[in-house]
């Protein structure tokens, strides 16, 4: 399969991984924190204080909106996917799809 | 009692300071670091242990404060109507910058009285400066990140249209012509406004659309 050049990394990144996340319904930082831990079986731990700083500039950057209510009787600050998240999601998943089956197919071969 | 969470959330207050938008980043802070805190003590640890892992897993305060700041997590100062009233200055501005530009050019065409045609040319560059200047802050009140050259010519014609500005406020005012004075408060808008822009961009929340520049991870 030829390489997408116009996607020089040729992977996913955490900023995607958050999108995904959140593609499953809002959530709040600790949420998406555990949700990205737990659905990753512990392989994605990040250091908890750096989720915050991509947050914001996601929620800068028109992908994400955030609006504080409350969970479970604490005010947390909620945030969701906005119309263009959707498709940045969908266009990174397609990248990542092609990726992976690229890599496996090297690695079948390999094996 | 004071915990290790309050030691943390007293050093982000004083490291961010005081604004809407430092306690927005230091409520959500917070909010986590007592998340984190409820969920080891349900794991059996003491108030105090927890709150003290919570803060070490949430990281060092002072490099957190610095992404906040780095990466303009504190756009929000003030509100977004700023930029779309600076956007409507700079367009108003070149709006008359064009009708001025065309005027000149007729006037230079068919109704020429006496000036040197360097003169004109003066003028007539100046006008379109103006007009670029325009079009370029216009371009980097849409979208957040700009390449330095752009920047860098806003925020220098921004100091330019300053200085023009002053005189022709001065100019105007001692030839008692309000028209001319107007024009030159609206340029010094857009310089003052250009030059902030550039100097201090988290005053002003800005947009960015491409997904292509993410990759903050």
């Amino acid at each position: 399969m030829k390489a997408d050049k116009s996607n020089p990394r040729q992977g996913v990144g955490l900023n995607a991984l958050i999108l995904a996340v959140l593609g499953r319904g809002p959530a709040h930082g600790y949420a998406i924190l555990t949700s990205l831990r737990d659905t990753s079986d512990g392989v994605f731990d990040l250091p908890e204080g750096t989720l915050y700083p991509i947050l914001h500039r996601l929620e800068g950057q028109g992908l994400l909106r955030a609006k504080w209510q409350s969970v479970g009787g604490r005010e947390r600050k909620v945030y969701s996917l906005t119309k263009a998240a959707h498709a940045a999601v969908e266009a990174e998943c397609a990248d990542w799809r092609r990726y992976a089956q690229a890599v496996n197919q090297v690695l079948g071969g390999a094996t | 009692m004071t915990t290790d969470v309050d030691v943390f959330v007293a050093e982000l207050q004083a490291l961010l300071g005081k604004s809407a938008a430092a306690d927005s980043v230091i409520r959500e802070a917070r909010g986590h670091l007592d998340d984190k805190v409820a969920a080891l003590m349900r794991d059996g640890m003491t108030p105090a242990d927890a709150s003290r892992e919570a803060v070490v897993a949430f990281g060092d305060a002072g490099k957190f404060a610095f992404a906040a700041l780095a990466d303009g997590n504190l756009d929000a100062v003030l509100p977004n109507f700023l930029r779309w009233l600076m956007l409507a200055g700079t367009g108003l501005v070149g709006l008359g910058a064009t009708v001025w530009l065309g005027a000149l050019v007729l006037t230079f065409l068919f109704g020429r009285e006496g000036e040197s045609g360097l003169a004109m040319a003066a003028i007539l560059a100046g006008g379109a400066a103006i007009l670029l200047h325009s079009l370029a802050f216009g371009r980097l009140l849409l979208r957040r990140r700009q390449h330095w050259l752009l920047c860098s010519g806003v925020f220098l014609g921004g100091l330019v249209l300053l200085a023009v500005s002053g005189a022709a406020i001065v100019g105007a005012g001692l030839d008692d012509a309000p028209g001319g004075v107007l024009a030159g408060l609206l340029l010094a808008a857009q310089g003052g406004a250009a030059v902030l822009t550039v100097a201090f961009p988290q005053l002003v929340p800005q947009k960015r659309s491409s997904f292509a520049h993410l990759d903050g991870g």
